[in-house]
């Protein structure tokens, strides 16, 4: 897989198809890392295992890497649909990047038109059910190897499970399915109890905004203060303020990609209210996200005098 | 020479206990899944000691994620003022790291370096800090490049060090320390308690069985002290057996229960480097993947930014002092839209200025204490230590 990845890289490089290429380079320890490639024979750096899942489609916003010219991007599923869900956002369009679609099954496609891409994320999996990086991602598998035997009970390895962005880190599609259909069976001030102790570890950095492909406002509404929208302190009014509005800004966007809560320092589950959000919209209006339509709808984004609700107008 | 005594397991737990019970605030580690905060505790029960440090360091007790600055209400023409509502409450921090302690150093030179910061000096002067040394490390402690060490007694009012059997040396490095050791002096000890139960009687067990305190670490420290050149299988036979006397609490080698920390980079020659470095290629190389999340800054012991922020509710209102961070792009963005640090590039090398020359030049401190929690809390992989080797050098 990696060999065919340094080729095809390799080949847009020596062609200037693109400037740069966005993919996973080793990093320490047992973490892999985004690297930016720029020249044909720095694309030796470039891998491809399990280890890959983190989303780089966040870099596609950020005003540095874009400064490097146009890059190609190593794109597995869960990246597919977040560059899908840019496009329909009006992002990206047909010519600004080149995607090297990796699928599940180690398949590599280039996209340079991003209608085609979206069309082969819809012919692909579903959202969620058998996501691709649940079944083969390392998160899983190691998650399974640290539970058993002796591995798990030296102090080393408790030690080392200690960061919640360590490759151990307990964190699935099926297991955050799960969590949410716990939570969403839970009464209502019993789901409100356990977010607001969740919340109340924010320490409001911010960094799950960072993480997330689909935050790439110029200017946040919490970094408004004419007028203050959002309180700005780490107080509990002012992280269930934050927490109300990133869910909802993100309600039916939200591709799943979990990115948010990898980055989150103190590990708070926010993953699952935007996943529950997504639920929710494709349950009222239909849509679901990261998958190109017709006519994109954001439904929490667009007007129209008709509405049949008429509490706004 | 810092005075020494033992502790055991069952006094420290019931010394924590009666901390809580005399009033004052205890601050432990608990673990809530992958999570372990400093909260307040009640009894040891609570407290997590299975992890290399916490999720976020204990600067919080003297610098909370968000306080009250001043209050505030309007009457009529008149606005009334008052600043009395962030009261210090006498804490006592146990479980942070010799790197955690040390950290307190760099924190209070930044408090009190134009303007002594009352609300700061006030929590600093009424917090006590029972530290506990590491015996483990892991890929992202780097203590021992920035001056500290996992034995370091800096910024500690005690240090404890686990040595076998639910034994603790312990350290009482400041006045603050010797107070609360005279307050609860009934809890220490200065004889060894397991040679006084465990010799003779127990000599024929094994070393793991043997209350003793004659693990393997254990016998090599006393023949360390009794015998500096009988590192033979006899001497640590006649160790264990009790022949030679029980060890008082300065004949341990504590150096051989710490956990073992390589020196990753030399941190004058980093400083040379930095000296010149401002214009280089480097800061961009280093930060291209760096998503500028602030959360490293956030989890940090040392990161001392803060921001003003106010509240206001009708004819009331709140300042507020809120951790901030020089690693978010908000942070030095003008009124008129200009941001001098336009760049993740220059708000990276202004993180790592600030904390191994910036600081140093000005206060004479290292704003970093090598406890590697950025790195392991970066979404990005940016390893810190990595980065640090990188400019000055391997050592
Ligand atoms: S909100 Fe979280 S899970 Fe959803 S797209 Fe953004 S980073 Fe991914
Ligand atoms: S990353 Fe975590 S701690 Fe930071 S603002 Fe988001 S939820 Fe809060
Ligand atoms: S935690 Fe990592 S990605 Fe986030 S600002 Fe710090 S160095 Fe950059
Ligand atoms: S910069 Fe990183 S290693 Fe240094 S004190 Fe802060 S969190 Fe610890």
């Amino acid at each position: 897989m990696t060999e065919q990845l340094q080729q095809q890289a390799r080949k847009l490089l020596d062609d200037q198809e693109v400037n740069l290429i966005i993919g996973y380079g080793e990093g320490s320890a047992r973490a892999v890392r985004a690297v930016f490639v720029r020249s044909p024979e720095e694309t030796e750096k470039l891998i491809l295992d399990e280890r890959c899942t983190a989303n780089l489609a966040v870099y596609l916003n950020k005003k540095e890497i874009r400064a490097l010219g146009k890059p190609a991007i190593v794109a597995r599923p869960s990246v597919q649909r977040s560059i899908v869900q840019l496009a329909v956002e009006n992002q990206l369009a047909n010519g600004d990047i080149t995607v090297i679609g990796i699928d599940d099954d180690g398949t590599l496609t280039l996209f340079s038109d991003l209608d085609k891409l979206g069309e082969h994320v819809l012919a692909q999996a579903p959202l969620r059910g058998d996501s691709p990086i649940a079944s083969s991602g390392s998160r899983s598998a190691s998650s399974e190897a640290s539970s058993s035997g002796e591995a798990s009970s030296s102090p080393e390895s408790s030690a080392s499970t200690e960061s919640p962005h360590s490759p151990e880190s307990p964190h699935s599609p099926e297991m955050d399915e799960e969590r949410v259909r716990k939570l969403s069976s839970l009464p209502m001030e019993e789901r409100f109890a356990f977010w607001m102790s969740e919340f109340a570890e924010c320490l409001k950095c911010y960094a799950c905004r960072a993480a997330c492909p689909l935050c790439y406002c110029e200017r946040c509404t919490v970094d408004c203060n004419q007028p203050q929208w959002v309180s700005v302190p780490a107080h509990p009014l002012g992280n269930l303020e934050w927490h109300v509005m990133r869910a909802m800004h993100l309600a039916g966007r939200c591709t799943e990609c979990g990115a948010c809560y990898d980055a989150c320092p103190v590990d708070i589950p926010l993953h699952l209210l935007t996943q529950k959000m997504h639920d929710n919209m494709e349950e009222a209006f239909g849509t679901s996200s990261g998958e190109k339509k017709d006519k994109p709808v954001f439904p929490l984004n667009s007007f129209r005098p008709d509405d049949k609700e008429d509490f706004f107008r | 020479m810092i005075k020494r005594a033992f502790i055991t397991e069952s006094s420290l737990a019931g010394l924590i206990g009666q901390l809580a019970e005399s009033g004052r605030r205890v601050l432990g580690p608990v673990r809530s899944g992958n999570r372990v905060m400093f909260k307040e505790v009640c009894s040891m029960e609570e407290v997590d000691i299975d992890h290399i440090v916490t999720t976020v360091s204990p600067k919080e007790a003297l610098l909370p994620r968000c306080e009250e600055i001043v209050r505030w209400k309007n009457q009529g023409k008149e606005t009334l003022m008052a600043d009395e509502n962030n009261p210090a409450v006498p804490t006592v921090v146990y479980g942070l790291r010799p790197c955690d302690a040390r950290s307190v150093e760099a924190l209070h030179a930044v408090y009190t370096w134009d303007t002594d910061d009352g609300f700061f000096l006030s929590k600093y002067d009424t917090t006590t800090f029972i530290t506990l040394s590491c015996r483990h490390c892991d890929e992202h402690c780097f203590c021992v490049a920035t001056g500290g060490g996992p034995g370091d007694t800096a910024g500690s009012d005690l240090l404890l060090t686990a040595l076998e059997d639910g034994l603790y040396l312990v350290e009482i490095v400041s006045e603050k320390g010797q107070a609360l050791a005279n307050e609860y002096d009934s809890f220490f000890t200065m004889a060894h308690p397991g040679v006084m139960a465990g010799s003779g009687a127990e000599s024929g067990h094994g070393a793991a069985a043997n209350p003793g305190g004659a693990t393997q670490s254990g016998a090599t420290a006393q023949s360390g002290a009794e015998a500096p050149s009988g590192t033979t299988a006899q001497s640590d036979a006649e160790a264990r057996h009790g022949t030679t006397a029980a060890p008082s609490p300065d004949q341990i080698d504590k150096e051989s229960y710490l956990a073992d920390v390589e020196k990753h980079f030399d941190l004058d020659t980093l400083r040379e480097r930095l000296e010149k470095a401002f214009d280089g290629p480097v800061w961009e190389e280093q930060s291209l993947r760096c998503l500028g999340c602030g959360a490293c800054a956030f989890v940090c012991p040392t990161c001392s930014c803060f921001d003003i922020q106010d509240e206001t509710y009708g004819t009331t209102g709140q300042r507020l002092r809120c951790w901030d961070t020089c690693g978010l792009g908000q942070f030095t963005i003008h009124t008129s839209g200009h941001n001098p640090r336009e760049t993740q590039a220059q708000r990276w090398r202004q993180r790592i200025m600030h904390k191994f020359s910036y600081g140093y030049n000005r206060l004479n401190i290292t704003g970093c204490v090598g406890c590697g929690r950025c790195s392991r809390a970066c979404p990005a992989d940016m390893n810190l230590a990595e980065h640090l080797i990188d400019i000055a050098g391997a050592k």
